[in-house]
């Protein structure tokens, strides 16, 4: 690592951080015409934290996670994960991705589904087998392993999802907009368990969200993003304690807050 | 008036070929009937058991190839993406997303070829072959014994019947039966 990496990925106390992005910007040919999609995102999440990105559509958010997670190379600027260069980095069994959808392959009973993110590698089947029974039990689904997603309600199918994202026990969860598909309450019965895990589990959390009260309700912190090329137009600190309530007259001073600036 | 269609026919396919695209050579190969395969499996290889097996394989395998087609364009690009997420080696995505993707889709067009398979396989031995069934329906038809004609064709419906509900079917439900039964609702 050089000296310019070590000086990006870690501040001056040599605080490692779960993940820094500086300057990064990336842009998409779009019918020939280059569509500049992020620019200059600086971007510090504290480990352990609960960093919500929030932003009209088109905002860029998605990509920055997808820029998070690998699967995206920006075209300038420098990504940090767990202290290292994201070029360096290669335990990317650390990171996890929780989609919008469950994505459950409805061939796979639900453990099997939970055991499909441990099949990259090479770990022993019966091994494979009994982390996902916990992290099924995790996510009070243990009773329903050997049911087919066909089987399972939205809510249910999202969990399985869920202990699908948890079982490599990973330090960074990135989460695209994961409950967005689930009826109101289903959501709120959600954010309560992703809370109960991240006390459990203390890994560090970035979800994608275009509702502020999702975004006041769970997050440390909301990084609110500007659309078309998108960028970081503010953070916003939320220092309440959790569990929070919409009702609550501070959330709702964050709520009126984030969606102003958005 | 033959000469050119022909002509113009084949330069069409082999266009589609040469840009990559298949697809086209499926109907061709499904166009030739399999009384002309077995004519030219006769001219190939006499009157043997390879004849037989020739014009069953040209019958059978461009619908097994057609269907299996169909299923490729079905795979999710989701799930595509999911593993590559999850850093998941090619020859792994092959096997946990696309042969079970593909898997219903290659099933139901075996089955298609086997309907088809043994029928075809009557007629190829009838006129191709010194043994076998069909040889035998022939037998029976230019003794004209129409009792042995009827016990063949009992025995075949039986056969097939067996095979159908006894090998087929229970095999179909065990494998597919993450899908969601259409019926029970």
């Amino acid at each position: 690592m050089d000296a310019l990496t070590q000086q990006t990925c870690t501040d001056s106390e040599h605080t490692t951080f779960a993940i820094r992005l500086s300057g990064v910007s990336k842009s998409f040919a779009n019918a020939g015409e280059p569509l500049e999609v992020l620019r200059e995102v600086d971007l510090t999440v504290r480990e352990q934290a609960i960093v919500g990105l929030l932003g009209a559509s088109g905002s860029g958010k998605s990509t920055l996670l997808n820029i998070i997670s690998g699967i995206l190379k920006p075209d300038r600027g420098q990504v940090c994960i767990c202290g290292a260069a994201s070029e360096e980095f290669n335990d990317w069994c650390a990171i996890s991705y929780m989609f919008q959808d469950d994505r459950l392959l409805p061939w796979r009973t639900a453990i099997r589904n939970v055991e499909f993110a441990l099949e990259a590698g090479s770990m022993p089947k019966a091994e494979r087998a009994r982390r996902a029974r916990e992290a099924l039990q995790l996510v009070d689904l243990g009773s329903f392993e050997g049911a087919f997603p066909y089987q399972l309600s939205g809510g249910m199918r999202s969990r399985v999802a869920l202990a699908r994202s948890l079982v490599t026990e990973p330090r960074i969860l990135l989460m695209d907009e994961p409950f967005s598909r689930l009826d109101a309450q289903t959501r709120t019965l959600m954010h309560g368990e992703l809370l109960r895990i991240h006390q459990l589990k203390r890994m560090t959390v970035v979800f994608v969200t275009h509702d502020v009260a999702e975004a006041a309700l769970l997050a440390d912190q909301v990084a609110v993003m500007s659309p078309r090329p998108g960028t970081i137009r503010e953070v916003v600190d939320i220092a309440l304690a959790r569990p929070r309530d919409v009702t609550q007259p501070e959330v709702t001073r964050y709520m009126q807050r984030l969606r102003a600036l958005i | 008036m033959v000469i050119v269609w022909y002509t113009v026919f084949i330069r069409l396919v082999w266009e589609e070929i040469k840009k990559g695209n298949y697809e086209p050579v499926i109907p061709v190969m499904n166009t030739v009937s399999s009384a002309i395969w077995a004519i030219f499996a006769i001219i190939w290889f006499g009157i043997s058991n390879a004849t037989t097996i020739f014009v069953v394989f040209m019958t059978a395998m461009p619908l097994i190839i057609t269907n299996v087609w169909q299923g490729t364009r079905t795979v999710n690009a989701d799930f595509i993406e999911l593993a590559q997420v999850l850093r998941m080696p090619d020859w792994k995505v092959m096997t946990k997303i696309y042969l079970p993707t593909i898997l219903p889709y290659f099933f139901s067009g075996a089955r298609l070829a086997f309907g088809f398979g043994w029928r075809v396989s009557l007629v190829a031995e009838t006129i191709g072959s010194s043994s076998g069934v069909g040889y035998r329906l022939r037998q029976a038809a230019d003794l004209i014994r129409t009792d042995q004609v009827f016990a063949w064709t009992l025995t075949l419906v039986i056969m097939m019947a067996t095979i159908e509900m006894g090998m087929l079917k229970p095999l179909e439900s065990y494998l597919f039966r993450w899908k969601k039964d259409v019926d029970a609702q």
